[in-house]
Parts: structure tokens; sequence; C-alpha cells
């Protein structure tokens, strides 16, 4: 294990998989990799800065959550990182209905990327070097390793790309823009031309970051503070919640005196001046404050969160308040605002552009279409956030190793899990901004929760290997658990007894008119599992909280859990039409020639296979459909069975 | 319906060869039509075969110019017309339209349609044209019904409701819906996923809203009923006991012999339909099989239809024997719910005058069919029992297929409303399933266009 070898000896090396870059997705994708047993080397341009969070020092909330407890159960580290280093802890949306309950983390931001560059230099197997790679070496349509800056190559098996901002990376701050990757980070620039020549689409995005304030000038006295659950939680079912201590953020808001500033600010904006430096797209979800208050001119006031960086800093981050304005319009404007007249700052805010390729050139396995054993995640795929990154990290990280070993790919489908709707959205429908996860993008949501992604999950993390025995024991024990308490619940009856009936009036719920199922009754919003046991004296199988929790979401939401299901079985019985060898595509009326060749050369073995060829359109896959004879539907395929 | 549904049903509507047909209606007349519709190269090679290359190359795009049209068999001349192009995609198909106008008599319009797939096209299935048109989106599938409506319509009023719905009335309204569900569906998704970055007020449950969507949408589904009696003409069923003159009721309103008529009871085995258009109105007549304990199978099942029919009608008309019906006691056999009834009582020929004035006292209009006495009156009755509403002046829907859109999308906002704020996701979910009611119907609905929305609407991110 060495932390960083002399380039001079790069030029010999021969690996399994190379990942290239240190962020989030670089960082499972090479965990994962050396995990399941392939040699890995991770080239960095800073081996300092493995795990930085350049943005702010957050993970989870609605859909990332979601992503985070998908990323453990499949053996990820991002959890387990975040837990450790929790210096907050919220549920979101605990009054909108159990199934949409999410979670967010602050971390103490040092204490995370610590704790990432540990785990990875701890790796069996994992090699970390600081260069640039300035190519993808390819062999008869085969990646065979990488090229860095000084001339020397790695041979490899497989190829991770996972280089967020840093292709083509350009910073603004206002008028003002040079080239770099963020985080005072190089760019890097001859990569892009490298993956063009693959004949992968590039194309540019633009994302920003907020001014990094001193909290030492912020009046904490004068601005409302927000408090974390106690006690807090946990993203990952194994390892121990946050033993650090818990922080308050905070809320200030811009005022009147704010927005005049930033307007007058705006003709010295890369984004809204005189011939904009700016002309990428960014994210909606995510603007910047100048984007805020030209597009919402009604709206006299914006909420401002100050989120502290952690435990042994001074930095706040302004969540908020992104903004690629003039330092001193920064400062200026910051200064306007509750709690903030003599706030200073550490770093000015900046955005940056960068080149990303469009995901449509990818498989679902996050392969690239143009280069067997090229492996495309994280920013660089167009998405944005940390979780994203992480989330496709790791399943390029086992889809390489799997390439390496010659296995076929893992592929989670968009009823399987968040990643898959993730992935799936990348590589069918590609993005013009960057493609941030929300739960509205999942169209199975009931069965898709936060609370069950250990449940769904950890069986797939299994199979691929990088669930270890001990997390492997404790998952079955609290399935089991789970399984035991959703029979108790179907088979145990209550009587309308006076006590029971008295505790359901106290809810403002009716009498039972005969006896009902724990079941039955739980699916009416007020009733609590525990209150029930008590009024009604049953005898309930010890469960953890947790678990007791997982049995009432499943009993409350089984109607519409089920519904959900039966769609999710008709669509997969499509998709599994096979087509048979051979099909003669040429006969089809009505099909592109281009598409008959190329469905002549792939032969996709199922409807769902053909739909993911690349050019593939809903019409053509309908004419497909129609000539296949439903005689030909080929019975269920257990996807985690198929793996083995 | 999933996406993948979807698209099983578009590629059964995604064939676009060469059609022909005869569009003009079958019989002799001074012009008959004949049109192919196809590709640009499609039509070209068509043309250039029937018509030879000098004058195939030479047409105008829509200009009626004389031709003779051949036999791309043995070059014979089938007659000479007028042929007409129209270039796509600006057509009724959306593809290129070729009009061969000629004489109308359906010997040379068959001929003309042979030679034409000698040429290369194929006979066009019923309503192929306007599925297309439909296909190469020139048309809603709203659209589409209407042209349909138009082409069966049988009174003014229904001439009037089909234009409506051709002039885009029902997609507009079903667009309003659909966008007014958007904005809720939105507000419901940004209190979920954007938790703590809205300010207290926005977003959140409309149920206000949904509730007037709710009462609008109401509205047009209970206008169905009112729609299909329109289109379809209100159904009068015939109905009594065998022998009781029906079938002479129902030619004599019809004013000529459709039903076979004899002594014999249990004549008629089978319901006999005949629409008639009085004053405006149009009244599908059916006569049916007489009620009695039948033996014979095929009468038992003539029975079961007379049942069928007597369920389904708008109004139904008891006939009875004036004769018999004196005879017997008790009051007049109208059912408490159901259909308006009409009682009519036969053979008032053979009553003397005090008789035929207790029935008239008794509610029943007496005729003699024969004689054609009192079926003035009568259709007189009927035309008022036939009316409700249905003067073409409100919005109507037609089709079975737009009230069952309708009516999905109404219990999707109905499970909405009942779940409310409590559960904004369940309510999400029911109320895109709403808009993907009426994307049925008519419209778009794209689940993209939620967080569209969405983004427009709230000042979303941190």
């Amino acid at each position: 294990m060495t932390l960083q070898r002399p380039h001079s000896s790069a030029a010999s090396d021969v690996v399994d998989v190379v990942v290239v870059g240190g962020g989030h997705a670089g960082i499972e994708a090479a965990l994962a990799s050396a995990r399941l047993g392939a040699r890995t080397l991770l080239v960095t341009l800073v081996p300092g800065g493995i795990g930085r969070m350049p943005c702010n020092p957050a993970i989870g909330g609605q859909g990332k959550g979601h992503l985070v407890r998908e990323i453990d159960a499949l053996g990820g580290e991002m959890a387990l990182a975040t837990d450790e280093t929790t210096i907050q802890f919220k549920y979101l949306n605990t009054r909108k209905g159990l199934a949409v309950r999410s979670s967010r983390a602050q971390v103490d931001r040092f204490l995370y990327q610590r704790r990432m560059f540990q785990a990875v230099h701890a790796t069996e197997g994992l090699d970390v070097i600081g260069a640039e790679v300035v190519a993808v070496e390819a062999h008869k349509g085969r990646a065979v390793g990488v090229r860095l800056a000084d001339g020397s190559r790695v041979r490899s098996g497989a190829v991770v790309l996972t280089t967020g901002t840093y292709l083509g990376g350009r910073l603004h701050t206002g008028r003002m823009s040079r080239d770099g990757g963020g985080n005072g980070a190089p760019a890097a620039q001859a990569l892009t031309g490298s993956l063009r020549a693959l004949g992968h689409r590039m194309a540019r995005l633009k994302t920003g970051t907020v001014p990094r304030l001193d909290g030492r000038t912020v009046a904490w006295d004068r601005l409302k503070p927000q408090d974390g659950d106690h006690p807090g939680g946990r993203f990952s079912h194994v390892g121990p919640p946050s033993s650090l201590p818990q922080v308050r953020c905070y809320v200030t808001e811009t005022l009147e005196a704010t927005h005049e500033v930033i307007e007058r600010g705006l003709r010295h904006s890369p984004l809204y001046g005189e011939s904009p430096d700016i002309e990428s797209v960014g994210p909606r979800y995510c603007p910047s404050i100048e984007d805020k208050i030209v597009r919402f001119p009604d709206k006299a006031s914006h909420r401002i969160f100050l989120e502290p960086e952690g435990l042994a800093t001074p930095e706040v981050y302004p969540n908020g308040f992104s903004t690629s304005l003039p330092v001193a319009t920064q400062l200026e404007a910051l200064r306007t605002m509750p709690g903030l007249e003599a706030v200073e700052v550490v770093r000015p805010g900046y955005a940056i552009e960068y080149d990303f390729a469009d995901p449509r050139d990818l498989s679902p396995g996050l392969e690239s279409s143009m280069l067997s054993g090229l492996f495309l995640a994280g920013q660089l795929n167009g998405t944005t956030g940390y979780e994203e990154a992480a989330a496709q990290g790791l399943l390029a990280g086992i889809n390489a190793s799997r390439h390496v070993a010659e296995q076929a790919p893992v592929v989670i489908g968009r009823d399987e899990g968040y990643l898959g709707v993730l992935v799936d959205d990348l590589c069918t429908r590609g993005t013009r901004e960057p493609y941030r996860m929300f739960t509205s993008r999942a169209e199975w949501r009931l069965v898709l929760r936060e609370d069950n992604a250990d449940l769904r999950l950890t069986p797939l993390g299994r199979k691929v290997g990088l669930v270890s025995d001990a997390r492997w024991t404790s998952f079955c024990a609290r399935r089991d658990a789970v399984a035991r308490g959703l029979l108790w619940s179907e088979e145990t009856r209550v009587r309308g007894s006076e006590a029971v009936s008295s505790w359901l009036a106290g809810l403002g719920e009716g009498a039972l008119r005969r006896p009902t199922t724990v079941a039955e009754l739980l699916r009416r919003p007020s009733v609590d599992l525990p209150g029930l046991v008590a009024a009604a004296g049953l005898e309930a199988p010890a469960l953890t909280e947790d678990d007791a929790r997982q049995v009432v979401i499943q009993c409350r939401y089984a109607g519409y859990i089920k519904r959900e299901q039966e769609a999710i079985e008709r669509l997969r019985g499509l998709s599994e039409l096979a087509l048979p060898n051979r099909f003669p595509y040429a006969e089809i009326s009505g099909l592109r020639q281009e598409l008959v060749e190329k469905l002549g050369r792939e032969q996709p073995e199922t409807l769902g296979e053909a739909a993911r060829i690349p050019g593939m359109t809903p019409a053509a896959l309908a004419l497909l459909a129609g000539r296949l004879n439903a005689s030909a539907r080929r019975a269920q395929t257990d996807r985690v069975k198929a793996l083995e | 319906m999933t996406s993948s549904e979807r698209i099983l049903q578009q590629a059964q509507a995604l064939a676009d060869d060469l059609i022909v047909a005869i569009s003009t209606a079958p019989g002799r007349g001074a012009i008959g039509i004949v049109r192919a519709s196809g590709s640009e190269e499609e039509i070209s090679t068509l043309l250039h075969q029937v018509l030879g290359e000098r004058v195939a190359a030479n047409l105008q795009p829509r200009r009626l110019q004389l031709v003779s049209l051949r036999s791309p068999e043995d070059g014979g001349v089938i007659d000479r017309g007028l042929v007409v192009r129209f270039p796509g995609p600006h057509t009724y198909t959306g593809q290129d339209v070729v009009e061969f106008h000629l004489h109308g008599s359906p010997v040379i319009l068959e001929l003309a349609t042979r030679a034409l797939q000698a040429a290369g096209a194929r006979p066009a299935q019923p309503g192929e044209f306007t599925r297309r048109a439909v296909t190469t989106g020139r048309m809603t599938l709203v659209q589409a019904e209407a042209v349909d409506a138009l082409v069966r319509a049988e009174s003014e009023a229904a001439v009037r409701s089909a234009h409506r719905h051709l002039g885009g009335e029902l997609g507009t309204r079903a667009g309003a819906w659909r966008d007014g569900l958007l904005e809720v569906a939105a507000a419901l998704e940004a209190i979920v996923d954007f938790p703590d970055e809205l300010d207290e007020g926005e977003g959140g449950w409309d149920e206000v809203g949904l509730r007037a969507l709710q009462n609008e949408m109401t509205v047009l589904v209970d206008s169905f009923e009112a729609g299909r009696r329109l289109v379809e003409g209100v159904r009068v069923v015939l109905t009594g006991p065998v022998n009781a003159g029906k079938s002479t009721l129902f030619n004599g309103l019809l004013g000529h012999d459709r039903a076979i008529v004899s002594d014999r009871p249990g004549t008629t085995r089978d319901v006999v339909a005949e629409t008639v258009s009085w004053g405006g109105r149009v009244l599908r007549l059916e006569d049916t099989a007489g009620l009695r304990g039948a033996e014979d199978p095929v009468e038992a099942e003539g029975i079961e239809r007379t049942q069928e029919a007597t369920r389904r009608a708008d109004v139904v008309v008891r006939v009875q024997d004036g004769r018999q019906r004196l005879a017997s006691h008790g009051g007049a056999p109208q059912s408490p719910t159901g259909p308006p009834e009409i009682l009519v009582a036969t053979h008032g020929d053979l009553l003397s005058p005090s008789e035929r004035a207790r029935l008239k006292a008794e509610g029943w209009s007496v005729v003699a069919a024969p004689q054609g006495d009192g079926l003035r009156a009568l259709r007189d009755l009927l035309m008022r029992a036939a009316q409700g509403g249905v003067d073409g002046t409100s919005l109507l829907i037609h089709t079975v297929r737009q009230r069952d859109a309708l009516e999905s999308a109404l219990s999707a906002v109905g499970e909405a409303l009942r779940v409310g704020a409590n559960e904004p996701v369940l309510a999400a979910l029911a109320v895109r399933s709403a808009g993907r009611s009426l994307e049925e119907l008519c419209g778009q609905w794209s689940d993209e266009g939620v967080l569209d929305v969405l983004f427009e609407r709230f000042c979303i991110g941190k």
C-alpha cells in the first residue's frame, strides 16, 4: 500500500481498474472495485482532496436521502461516513405521511473528508496516485488504460471516469474568469478531447457555490436557530450513530436592501451583464441568489440558512446564497442581512462551467456505448449533488470490476431503487440541466421508500459481494423481525372492548363493529402500534422501534403498495418479452433501416434490452412489441438470481 | 394506462403505407371520388403509373386538372376526370393525398380503385384516413371522433355539437383542467420535495381549486347521456305482450313496412331497429319480441333481447291490445323507476267511442296503426318524451371512450380529495393519475411537466 508512487513507475503499471477522480463518485467506484477483488488505481489531480465537499456540508434530503440509504444497502461508504461525522440530523416531512419521510445530515466536512481519505487508504488492493489523465487508451473497441499528462501509461482492464466539474472547468466571479476545477484545484483540459474522439457527445453545464462566511463575525444571537432532531438518526443500519456534539443552524433572510445591491451588481454578472460570459445551463432547483431575484421579482425576501461547516472551523455556509457576482458586491449584499452586518467572507462564491458527457451514450450499467470497459459516473454525466455522484460511482465501480471478471453488469430497475431511476433517466432521456434527484421523478414512490432501502437492495449487495457477513446477518435478523411483525399484525384480531373503544374515540376514530386485525387498524392514519398494543392488551412480538415502524408503514400503505407492485409486474412482463434469435427485423414494415441494422447487430434478447439500444424510439419499440407473440412471454426472471 | 401500453397501442396505428378508398357514398351520382394517401414518394409512383410520366410530373399542387386515368396493367383508359394532389403535411391525413373526381358510376369507381391497387395501393380500412390523421398529429382523437359523429349526424343539433368537438372545444377545456391539475400536483410535490425551501403558505394542498375542477368535470360527464342521444338518437323501445300489434305500430310510425307483421303470436323474434328524424330530433325505434313464457329457444332468446333493450331504453312504449286492456283490471303498468313510459292501446278501430274515452282517461294513447289513426298524436308524445337538454348549445361528450376517460379522471380526483393534506404524496399520485386520464381524453400530460410548473411557480433551492 503506497500513498503516492512516483510517476516514472506508473508507466509499467498494470492494474484491473483505473478510477479517475477522487470525489464522491470516484471514492465509491474505487472502494467497490477494490473490495470486489479488482486491483484498483485511483488517479486524482489532488490526492489530498479525496472526499472533499466543495459545496454544502450536508448529505441527504428528499430523494438524496433515499440514494444514501441505497448506497449503504449495496455496500457503499457514504452512509457510514456520514453517520460518523454528523453534527446535525433531521427527519424531513415528518407530518406528511410516513411514506415520504426522509433524512438529512449536516456533517463536519473536514472530518468527513478525513474519514473518506482513511477509508480509501485503508482498503486492500487500492492505490492512489496524483496525476492528470489526458486520454483513455483504446484497443480493438476496448478500454485498455489511460495516458497521463507526463506521457506515461497505466494499463488496465477497465476505466472509470469520475471527473466531476474538472473537465474544461472555468470559474466565474463577476466579469473575471479563469480556468480551474473549483476549490483551488486545476482543471483538466485534455480528457474532453479524448472522450469526444471516442464519439461521446460533450456539452457544457454550469453550477455555482456560495461565499463562505467567517462565523466569528456573525451576530448569532440576532438569528433564529434551527435545531436538529433529538435524538438524531442515522443513515446506515449497521454503523454507530454520530458521537460528535450536535450543533444548530440559523436562518437569516434577504431584505429589500439586499435585492437593491444585487440588482445594481447584475451588470457585472457573468450571467446577466452585457454579452454574458456564461451561456451554459444551470440547475433550476439550485439557483443563484441573483437568479432568484430576477426570476421571482415579487418575492420581497429569500431565506438564507447559515450552516456550520464543522466543529473546529469558523467557516459558515450561507445556504441559498450561491452567487457569481463580483466579490465586492457579494460582501455588500451579505452585510445588508440581519446578523451579517459585520460579516467577513473567507472565500467568495463563484459559478463554474464544465464539460459533461451526454449520458445517453451510456448503457444502464454506466458503461460507454462507444468503448467497452469504459465507465462514466458522477457530475461528468450531468448530475449535481454528492449523493447522485456517489450512487453512480458505486454502480460504475461494481460494473468495472465485473467487466474485468467477465461478469454481466448489474443493472438496477426503476422499480428497484432511486439509483435505477437516476441511471435510467440519464441514459434514456439525458439532461439539459444539472440533474438532481427528487422523489417526484420516481413513478413507484410508495414502493421505493427511504425506510425500506435496506430491505430492497441489501440482497442485491450481498449477491454482488459488497455486503459483509456481519452486515448480512444483521440484515437477515431485521428482515425476519419485520416479517414476523407483519404476520402477527395480519393474524391478530382486536375486539371492540371498552378500553379499545375509548382509546379510538380519543383519537377521533370510530369504534370497532367487529373484530378487526391489527393490520387493518393500522391503516387508520392516527392509529399507532404502541398505543394499540397498550389499549387492547396485546402481546406483540419484540420489535425494535425501526422494525415496528416498518410494520406500520407496510400495513398503512398496503393497498397503494399492492397497486404499484401490480403495475410494476405488468411492465416487467412487457419488458421481458423475449425476442427470438434472428428475429426478422427487416420484415417489420415501418422500422427504419438504421434500427433494423442496429437490432440485427445487437441481437437484444428481450424487448427491455431492445429499448435500451441507443436511437430506439417508442414507435419502433411498439412495432417490435406488436410482432411478438404473447405466447413468447417469458416467465418472470428474478433479477437477483440472474446475477449468479 | 402505462406508457408502455400506450406505446403498444400506438404501434397498431403506425402502419403508414399507401392506402386507397372510394370516398363518396355507395350508389350512383354525378361525381364519385377515389382518394389515396401515402408518402410523397409513394403518391408520385402511383400517379406516374396511372396518369403517365409527363402528366404526373406536371401536376400543380392543390389544383384540379383534367386527366385520363389508365389501368397500369394494360394502359386502357378507365375514365376521364379531375385529379388533385395535396402535398403533405398540411392535408387531411398529414401525408400526401390525391383525389380522383370521376363519373359517379360504381363500376368506374371500382375499376379506378383496382387500378390504384395494381399501382401499389392497398384498400383502406374503414376510418383509416382519419386514424392516420390522428397518428400524424393532424387531428386529436376527439376531433377524429367528431368527424365520425359529423358523418353520422342525423339532426342539425348533432351537426352543431360535432362541429364544436371538431373545433377543439373539448380539447381546450380538458387542457385547461389538465393545467389546473398540473398546478395542484406541482404544489403538492413542492411541499414534499422541498420541505424547507418554501415560504410559509407557499405550495401545499389546493383543495378549493381541486373541488372546482371536480365540479366542472362532473357537469361534462353528466352530459354523456344527452350527447349519446344526440348522436345515436333517443332509444324508443316498443314492448308488450305477444300479438299486441307492436310491429304494426312500428311500421306505422316509420311510415313503411320494415317489420314483418302477422296474426301469429311470436312473429317478431329479434329486436328490429330503425332511426327516424322528426323535426330535427333523432329517435331510434326498436321493435321487440312480445313477452310471454316461450318454449321455443329462439323465441326465448328474442325475449331475453327484449328485456335487454328495455333496460337500455330512453323511452319505453308499452303496447297492449285495447280490448285486452279493457278486459283486465288494475292500474297502468308504470314502473316507479327507469325511463319514462308511454302507454299505447292498439286496435282502436275495434273499440267503441266510450271504450276509447275510458282508456284515454287512464292515460293510454289509442291508435289504429293500419289506418294511421292516433299516430300523429303519438309521435308528438314521443318527441316530447325524447327531450332532455338536447339542444346542442352546451358542450356534450358523445362517446363511451370520452365518458370513461373523464370518469376515471374524476375518480382519481375523488381519491385525491379523500386523502388530502395528510398524505400529500398519495394526493399527488392521484392527481397525476387524473391528469393522465385527461391526456387519454385528448391533450398531453407529462410527469416532467409537473416539475416544469413547479420550478416556474416556486422559488426552489437554498
